[in-house]
């Protein structure tokens, strides 16, 4: 039977996982980074599941000593959190593991990334490369406009910010499914506002 | 010129019910739905049953605090639902195993809107939960904050999301 090691401090966390795993593989538990280490020294594991935040260290503290003896082929390493942002990723990434995972877990796609680590270490996912799109907002006979050159797209609404926010889940949306933005894999969206006339407030102002 | 964007109530309103729905169903196994948004003044804990509040905060480019309030019989539920044991044994295992559900939904839910406002360019990182039992225990107020809270529905079972937010 497989072996996997799930260093984690939450209670509620281990039994989780426990019940989604179990049957599956023998599991092991280290509350703390530096108890996992120790656990490393005497026992071989053939998969480490890592949680980053602790008391005081973070899973870093375990993936960094780890990837200094074995490569992600030999000991496949996959990071979860509730903290899971674009950056973090690419820092664990950058760190060695194999697959990073946002907390909560759905089960089958636990499970199923668990057993691929398990047959077949692979990387999944490489650190998402982050660009700059620069797109343009400007206001204009009573209504914003913001267009995106990269993609030829023109938004237009009431409310400056909200229509920036607009854009950004337009791009999001793009980048999940795949689309080549130009030169972009990942999106930072920078808006430029291009005052062309006055706005409604300066107007009310002025009255 | 800036890269930010002022994040408007409405925005909070759609990172918070996508976080506590994206919790609840992988979680609990129920959809929450959003009732309505409350104010301040109007938020106030039933006084026949004791809650559960869980609080995650959030530090970096933009600071806040958000607290989970959940009824008991509701975080029983949900406890024995994530931990697949019986309403009995859960019942057995005590207030602690419930309050640690409890930390970890509420870590899990603020972390899921912690993640999007750091994808919006508002880089932050999350505080360790913790988490308290009763009826009408002190709340942490940050000071200077904007305050959102949030009334959901988890099958007839009511959860209340107090954002506080600093900056943004």
């Amino acid at each position: 039977m497989k072996r996997i090691l799930y260093v984690e401090d939450s209670l509620t966390s281990q039994l989780i996982v426990q019940r989604m795993l179990g049957g599956q593989c023998e599991m092991e538990i280290a509350a703390t980074p530096a108890s996992a280490l120790a656990l490393l020294k005497d026992r071989t594991y053939d998969l480490v599941i890592a949680d980053y935040l602790f008391p005081g260290c973070t899973g870093i503290d375990v993936i960094i000593p780890l990837r200094q003896k074995w490569s992600p082929m030999e000991l496949p390493i996959i990071a979860v959190s509730s903290a899971m942002d674009s950056e973090l990723a690419t820092r664990l990434m950058n760190a060695g593991v194999n697959a990073c995972v946002a907390k909560p877990l759905g089960i089958q796609q636990f499970r199923s990334l668990v057993e691929r680590m398990l047959i077949a270490p692979a990387i999944e996912g490489t650190p998402p490369a982050v660009y700059t799109i620069t797109c343009f907002q400007w206001y204009e006979r009573g209504a914003f406009y913001e267009y995106c050159p990269e993609l030829k797209i023109l938004l237009s609404g009431p409310d400056g910010n909200e229509l920036t926010l607009r854009m950004q889940s337009v791009l999001n949306d793009h980048a999940e499914k795949g689309a080549q933005l130009g030169f972009t894999a990942r999106e930072a969206v920078r808006t430029y506002r291009v005052e062309r006339e006055a706005r409604p407030d300066q107007v009310a102002l002025a009255g | 010129m800036s890269g930010h964007n002022s994040i408007s109530d409405a925005y909070i309103q759609d990172l918070i019910t996508s976080a506590v729905n994206n919790v609840c169903s992988t979680m609990v196994r129920k959809e929450a739905t959003f009732i309505r948004r409350l104010e301040a003044r109007d938020f106030r804990v039933s006084a026949q049953e004791a809650h559960f509040f869980g609080c995650v905060g959030f530090r970096g480019q933009i600071n806040g605090l958000v607290h989970l309030c959940i009824p008991d019989n509701f975080a029983q539920h949900a406890a024995s639902v994530i931990l697949g044991m019986k309403p009995d044994e859960m019942m057995m295992q005590g207030e602690d195993m419930v309050g640690d559900v409890i930390g970890e939904i509420t870590n899990m839910t603020v972390g899921n809107f912690k993640n999007a406002l750091c994808d919006m360019g508002y880089s932050c990182k999350l505080t360790i939960p913790r988490v308290v039992r009763g009826i009408n225990p002190n709340m942490e107020i940050l000071q200077s904050s904007r305050r959102h809270i949030f009334h959901f529905d988890c099958h007839k079972e009511s959860l209340v999301a107090d954002i506080q937010l600093v900056g943004g």
